[in-house]
């Protein structure tokens, strides 16, 4: 699992080097077309950005009683909500640990941290040359990522409203009937990550404004820890292997959007107290009307 | 066209397998991460044999007592996360518990059985009481509780318990069965019901020791 980005990569780069070519040759039709409006684009002010609510279809179907395996009613709606411009930074984790010490490298409760933790930093408040200041912090695990956000009264995304933003491209919110925009994530799926990580705002900036959300580092999601397939516990004897075998391909609603079986994949592999090199995360927060 | 719509599915095919293979061997190997240098020496995923009474958790019980999750240390912990409108696996998790609980008669004086709530919107004392009463559970051994909704997160994770609010109001979630000792580190785990208990007795008669 420790490879798992690096067998991804090799697993579906390889083989299909022409067929990329192809593919990214089609880019150049599609994927062209201006996000109507402009309130979309009013975005930075507040390092936040605003998100209207949507619906998009998730790689996964929730169970049907009914049976019924048709896609078209399987959209997932998504309230409107803000999100941060960016990932959190270095800077602003230190900025962090400095008024909470007990998350603090060495001090982290280790239910809550594993030895990853924080381990690009130099020290408790130092952050040394592999972490420079505006880059996107990682090592963090879920449970600091939350602890964190809190102190700023925000939230981790839910899978859906990170998916959902996920889905736009640079020109349009809903990019998800685009191969060419997929082929572009693969491609950066199959990269190596930088060592030490680029700054925040060298990524990919989307749609809704909303900077790095691919091509920096992976995030984390308030709800990792779903039972995200179909074959979930009840009635089900042989739960895990059920769970995120067999049936998380059969449960799977959209077979072309590989992207995002990695991001699902990546995101069963791990536990909450995990810290992972190439895992950072960004904070969201209730819409309030008013708001700017 | 047809050139790329082939090579689409057979990517997609490919991503197919990749999640499969990854998915399964997720217990033997420590997470997905890159392969720097620096710390490569950090033994990632390693178990967690850190209390889990760390975790401060206020909870409500049967009763409408307010306790938090570190009150529940001293004694061993037989627990499962749940939720009594559940109709299907949890009642299973809970006959497993009682299972136990029979097997261990008489001996589990310092055993608590403890069911967590995964429903605290709808899991009041009230509809545990109600739950404890309809599967004939003896409280002054079982305690059914119920967190917060931000508290029921952490906990499930802390666990490593997934679960999943659908639309249709159920609860898709992890069967497990966990021995924890009376200082909060899990001792022993049991993924799906319908297995033999002795595992589970014998963690428990070991905790107890």
């Amino acid at each position: 699992m420790r490879q798992f980005l690096v067998i991804m990569s090799r697993v579906l780069v390889r083989p299909h080097r022409a067929a990329g070519a192809a593919i990214l040759a089609a880019l150049c039709v599609v994927g062209t077309t201006p996000v109507s409006g402009s309130g979309q684009a009013a975005e930075a002010r507040s390092r936040m950005v605003r998100v209207l609510a949507g619906s998009y279809l998730p790689l996964y179907r929730e169970p049907s009683a009914d049976g019924d395996k048709t896609v078209g009613d399987r959209r997932r709606v998504v309230a409107t909500f803000e999100m941060d411009t960016y990932p959190v930074t270095n800077a602003e984790y230190l900025a962090f640990v400095h008024q909470h010490p007990q998350w603090r490298k060495s001090q982290a409760q280790k239910l809550f941290v594993d030895a990853s933790y924080l381990a690009h930093w130099r020290g408790d408040l130092d952050l040394g040359e592999m972490a420079p200041p505006e880059s996107p912090v990682v090592n963090v695990s879920w449970f600091a990522a939350r602890a964190y956000l809190r102190a700023r009264g925000k939230a981790l995304p839910t899978v859906d409203q990170w998916e959902y933003v996920a889905a736009a491209s640079e020109t349009q919110v809903d990019a998800s009937r685009q191969p060419a925009f997929f082929e572009r994530l693969r491609v950066w799926y199959g990269q190596p990550v930088r060592r030490p990580l680029p700054r925040i705002g060298s990524g990919f900036r989307s749609a809704y404004g909303v900077h790095d959300l691919h091509g920096l580092v992976s995030e984390w999601t308030l709800d990792f820890n779903s039972a995200l397939v179909t074959g979930e516990s009840r009635g089900d004897s042989a739960l895990e292997r059920t769970l995120y075998c067999g049936s998380g391909a059969v449960g799977a609603a959209d077979f072309e959007n590989y992207p995002a079986f990695m991001r699902y994949a990546f995101r069963a592999s791990l536990e909450a107290r995990y810290a992972v090199g190439s895992l950072g995360f960004r904070g969201v927060r209730r819409h309030e009307a008013g708001r700017p | 066209m047809n050139t790329i719509r082939a090579v689409r599915h057979v990517l997609a095919a490919t991503a197919v397998w990749a999640l499969a293979a990854v998915a399964c061997t997720r217990d033997e190997a420590p997470p997905a991460t890159d392969a720097a240098p620096y710390d490569e020496a950090a033994p990632v995923g390693a178990a967690s044999e850190a209390s889990i009474f760390a975790l401060d958790l206020g909870l409500v019980d049967q009763d409408g007592d307010r306790l938090t999750l570190a009150d529940l240390n001293g004694r061993v912990m037989v627990a499962a996360m749940v939720y009594t409108s559940c109709t299907s696996v949890c009642l299973r998790v809970t006959e497993e518990m009682k299972k136990i609980e029979q097997q261990l008669a008489g001996a589990d004086r310092d055993v608590r059985y403890v069911l967590f709530s995964l429903d605290p919107g709808r899991d009041t004392p009230a509809a545990m009481r109600q739950f404890a009463r309809a599967h004939h559970l003896d409280t002054s051994r079982w305690r059914l509780v119920a967190a917060s909704e931000d508290g029921v997160r952490d906990l499930a994770a802390v666990l490593g318990v997934k679960y999943q609010q659908e639309r249709n109001g159920e609860i898709a979630h992890s069967a497990m069965v966990f021995v924890i000792g009376g200082d909060g580190v899990v001792r022993h785990r049991q993924v799906g019901v319908g297995q033999n208990p002795s595992e589970l007795v014998a963690a428990v008669r070991k905790a107890t020791g």
